[in-house]
């Protein structure tokens, strides 16, 4: 692995099996494996805090003794433990068996941890994390301790949420890049929520985005988002796979429209939205049933805002199989042309170093990847 | 297959369980013979001591005392044993009955591992 080299790209892996995080030039065209860490451990996500440069916040979990939140100061040299958050409903919990049963049941404990999100610049100690059940922290001394943001924990409606099959993951966390207060946070089986003071109250934001697994397909919650990107040309449009298809809003989520029609079956998990390419999503579709690109072959449907028309970046016959890309399986770097990444169940790590004109693997079996994140030359 | 712990398992923890000296309350025994699963020397414990308590909840506290950053690896931050962890007490396996309740009274061995799972 290379030392700190400021002209260094690295990719950051969280797969079935560790960590990994990949170096390469910024021709982004040769690139070397680094050892794996946290080995034999489901690691969520890995992302790199583009304030500090050098530190990397993996979200492990141990399906034996439980998540924990780990951080590098060092590109990934070495990693240790930090604080992991806790159920904010400890104190409450229940034991005994009440007539209402199944109403008051026991509080879970956190289980998976989904997302790491640095705070903005001008809060150079805050990250935000979400987790399951349908929880969202902020550390305001990088991780040495956690505070549970109830106006989303503790959300009226949270009696009526339910988990999704990958479990009640908060998955999402945006900061407005020109409002610091203003948050969006995306939960599966719930929907999206934008807060304007810094996550003290929340308005669901789900309007225009169907969810035709319920019996009104139309609910002010209850859409299963399963990523949302922001533009950061216009931080007021969003682009979002949900399991009802693809979708754009151009008002701070207000409103949602349906952009994966023309594609026919628009399931997926993993958006992502370049710096260097205003206007610009890139979508991989997955077959609704088979949560695998359908057509027998690796493909990724780029999404031009600004003539709302899609275009498929591969040729059918470059590479052919069915490929799974999960949540957090696409990134985008800030070179212009812009690098595309993309990481597969069955462990294969895609990039394109020019904006989808051409395509490789980077030549290491990776176990089943779960994320994927990019650290750019100037560190985030 | 991993059994869940019933509703009433977890007593909680706190300060208000009172250790004398490194022995429980209420006369002399013998140390019990504590076997810990090798992944747990992520955490820093060894695989093999002995300690004296009078439940299993007490003895995973004064495990967790010697070795703090097994806190909420064990047992999870709501006082449960965590889904695929499996404890015996002299070779029956409570982690679905009695559960951390379990008194260790008449105990001689603890074994603390992880269940068949995973893939």
């Amino acid at each position: 692995m290379t030392k700190g080299n400021a002209r260094t790209v690295r990719i950051l892996v969280g797969s079935r099996k560790g960590t990994y995080v990949v170096e390469g030039g910024p021709g982004r065209r040769k690139w070397t494996v680094g050892p794996v860490a946290h080995a034999g451990n489901d690691v969520y996500h890995v992302v790199a805090d583009p304030r500090h440069p050098g530190d990397l916040y993996a979200a492990v979990n141990n399906a034996f003794w439980g998540p924990q939140v780990q951080r590098s100061r060092n590109w990934g040299r070495s990693w240790k433990e930090i604080a992991t958050p806790l159920t904010p409903f400890g104190k409450e919990r229940k034991f005994e068996m009440s007539e209402e049963g199944p109403a008051h049941p026991v509080p879970r404990p956190l289980a998976n941890l989904w997302h790491i999100e640095p705070g903005p610049p001008s809060e150079p100690e805050t990250l935000y994390l979400g987790a399951d059940p349908h929880l969202l922290f902020r550390s305001r001394d990088l991780g040495a301790s956690w505070e549970p943001i109830d106006g989303i924990n503790r959300h009226p409606a949270r009696d009526h949420w339910s988990p999704g099959a990958g479990g009640a993951c908060l998955h999402t966390i945006l900061v407005d890049p020109r409002e610091p207060r203003r948050l969006y946070v995306g939960l599966s089986s719930v929907g999206t929520f934008r807060s304007e003071d810094s996550g003290a109250t929340w308005v669901p934001t789900n309007k225009g985005v169907r969810a035709p697994f319920l019996p009104d397909p139309n609910p002010e919650t209850g859409q299963c988002v399963h990523k949302v990107a922001i533009d950061r040309a216009d931080p007021d449009t969003f682009y979002r796979q949900d399991h009802g298809g693809m979708y754009v809003s151009h008002d701070r989520m207000d409103h949602w429209t349906r952009i994966g029609k023309p594609l026919g079956d628009d399931f997926g998990f993993a958006v992502a939205s370049p710096r260097a390419a205003p206007g610009r999503a890139y979508f991989v579709r997955l077959d609704g049933s088979a949560r695998v690109t359908g057509p027998g072959h690796f493909q990724v449907q780029e999404w031009n805002d600004r003539r709302r028309s899609w275009r498929r970046l591969l040729s059918p016959k470059a590479f052919p199989g069915h490929y799974g890309v999960q949540r957090e399986g696409i990134a985008t770097d800030e070179f212009d042309p812009a690098g595309i990444y993309i990481g597969t169940t069955t462990g294969q790590l895609f990039v394109s170093p020019d904006a989808g004109r051409s395509w490789a693997t980077v030549g290491f079996q990776f176990p089943g990847i779960h994320s994927v994140s990019v650290a750019g030359p100037t560190g985030g | 297959m991993a059994v869940p712990n019933p509703p009433d398992a977890g007593p909680p923890r706190g300060p208000e369980r009172r250790m004398t000296g490194g022995k429980p309350e209420g006369g002399d025994r013998s140390l019990l013979e504590v076997h810990l699963d090798s992944w747990l020397k992520e955490f820093g414990a060894p695989g093999r001591q002995t300690a004296a308590a009078d439940t299993v909840d007490q003895l995973l506290d004064e495990l967790e005392r010697r070795y703090p950053r097994l806190r909420f690896r064990i047992r999870d931050e709501t006082g449960h044993l965590r889904k695929y962890v499996r404890v015996f007490v002299d070779g029956t396996d409570i982690s679905g009955t009695t559960g951390t309740a379990t008194s260790l009274r008449e105990a001689r061995t603890v074994d603390i591992l992880h269940s068949i799972a995973g893939g």
